[in-house]
């Protein structure tokens, strides 16, 4: 009996089983594109967010720590918004492996394609500022202090020299911050304290309050004299109104 | 649609009629049974019935996702892909050697492949028993032997053997110019017979 033969047999006893429908092969289809494009707009958002804050003025400080700069550097990195971009870049590639024409192309070429899809259009989206709303969106979600947490504990080195908060009081020469645990600080200003040079940098530090302090830090009495005062990196969100110091301390 | 008028029918259309009329499916079967279950038994070296068997269930397996047939490939490829796969997956559930399959078509169709390179004819004995093919194809990788036995014996092409390995072009050929490097290094290593 041949093989033809068998499946005639089969016809005939009904047992074939039936062809999938064509609307779900549309479907698997659809899906497929479309979470490729929503994975490629999900890269291209986060690679956004990456340039905003590798470019921020804020972040690296050099004539602030120009000794461990590189170190600063490394630990400010936007490590989460970096990975997610990279992962979605490899989930975009394996979505694209799974389209019907996906493996005709070679592995080498998706890849750079990709990599610099989403560079391309991360820098339009950062170009046309869109890369700060993208992460106060993101920033709204559950579990995004997770993602904040490590970028706090970079800034907050009272025992390098090195503290960030809200500003509760803006004395003439002593200001005090509560840092996000909720710890106060007596900041001391003198005439030697160096701000940001520009006008910008000083208006954004009356108007945010979040300032990152760089000083001679006492740590049991929590008296800092302030060498350096600047505005708060991008992407720290210390809401003021929320933002009570903590009243065990 | 009359039997006779199936026949007549290329393998697109027949598809095409297969989602509504099950004789069409009965009219692709016949015409790709014998090369099929050559080329399975030539990739796998499984017997007649296993051959059979597996050729039966990627025949079923076609006809479940005949909704995913994609029309600008060539029903062949799509076919050979889908038996391809069945035949690999089967073959290392059993890990069957080579055994009793018979190699005459291939000892020409090898030989073949090895007079398409200039330096491979001065290299090789062009004396090449089917005993010996089988041996040195036996003793290759499962890629490199799907490859060899696309490209010499059942003639297709890279874009053909592409869509059939669902890889690019590219990447076929170097693997086609790595298996026949192989299968050269084998026939310098294995005695005449």
């Amino acid at each position: 009996m041949t093989v033809a033969d068998r499946i005639e047999q089969r016809i005939r006893e009904g047992s074939l089983p039936k062809p999938i429908p064509s609307w779900a092969v549309t479907a698997k289809h659809v899906c497929v594109w479309g979470g490729l494009g929503l994975t490629v707009a999900a890269g291209a958002a986060s690679t956004a967010v990456s340039w905003w804050l590798i470019t921020d003025p804020n972040g690296l400080i050099r004539e602030v720590r120009a000794s461990d700069w590189v170190q600063s550097a490394l630990d400010l990195l936007p490590v989460a918004w970096i990975a997610l971009s990279v992962g979605a870049g490899l989930f975009a590639y394996w979505l694209f492996a799974h389209t019907p024409h996906g493996y005709r192309y070679r592995r080498t070429l998706v890849i750079g394609c990709l990599a610099v899809g989403l560079l391309a259009f991360g820098g339009a989206l950062y170009a046309t500022n869109l890369a700060e709303s993208i992460e106060t969106a993101a920033a709204q979600l559950p579990g995004y202090e997770k993602v904040a947490s490590p970028r706090h504990q970079v800034l907050l080195k009272p025992e390098s020299g090195m503290i960030f908060g809200q500003v509760d009081d803006f004395g003439l020469d002593v200001w005090h911050v509560v840092d996000p645990e909720g710890e106060v600080w007596r900041i001391t200003v003198v005439t030697s304290t160096n701000f940001p040079g520009n006008k910008r940098g000083q208006n954004q530090i009356r108007q945010t309050g979040c300032v990152r302090v760089f000083g001679a830090i006492d740590t049991s009495t929590h008296d800092v004299q302030a060498q350096a005062v600047r505005p708060c990196p991008r992407a720290v969100h210390l809401n003021a109104g929320d933002f009570k110091p903590n009243p065990s301390r | 649609m009359k039997p006779e008028e199936l026949q007549t029918q290329t393998d697109e259309e027949l598809v095409a009629t297969a989602l509504q009329n099950q004789q069409a499916l009965l009219v692709l079967i016949r015409r790709y049974e014998p090369r099929l279950l050559a080329y399975i038994r030539r990739i796998s070296g499984v017997s007649v019935e296993d051959a059979e068997d597996i050729l039966q269930d990627s025949f079923v397996d076609a006809y479940r996702h005949l909704a995913e047939f994609d029309k600008s490939l060539k029903f062949s490829s799509w076919i050979y892909r889908i038996v391809h796969n069945r035949t690999v997956s089967a073959y290392r559930k059993r890990k069957k050697a080579l055994g009793d399959m018979s190699l005459d078509d291939a000892d020409v169709a090898f030989g073949r492949l090895l007079s398409s390179d200039l330096d491979t004819m001065r290299q090789t004995e062009k004396s090449l028993t089917a005993e010996k093919v089988r041996k040195i194809l036996d003793g290759l990788p499962e890629r490199d032997r799907a490859v060899l036995v696309l490209a010499y014996l059942e003639d297709k092409s890279y874009e053909e053997i592409g869509d059939i390995l669902r890889s690019p072009q590219g990447t076929v050929a170097t693997w086609i110019h790595r298996a026949k490097k192989k299968f050269l290094e084998q026939t310098r290593n294995q005695p005449m017979i």
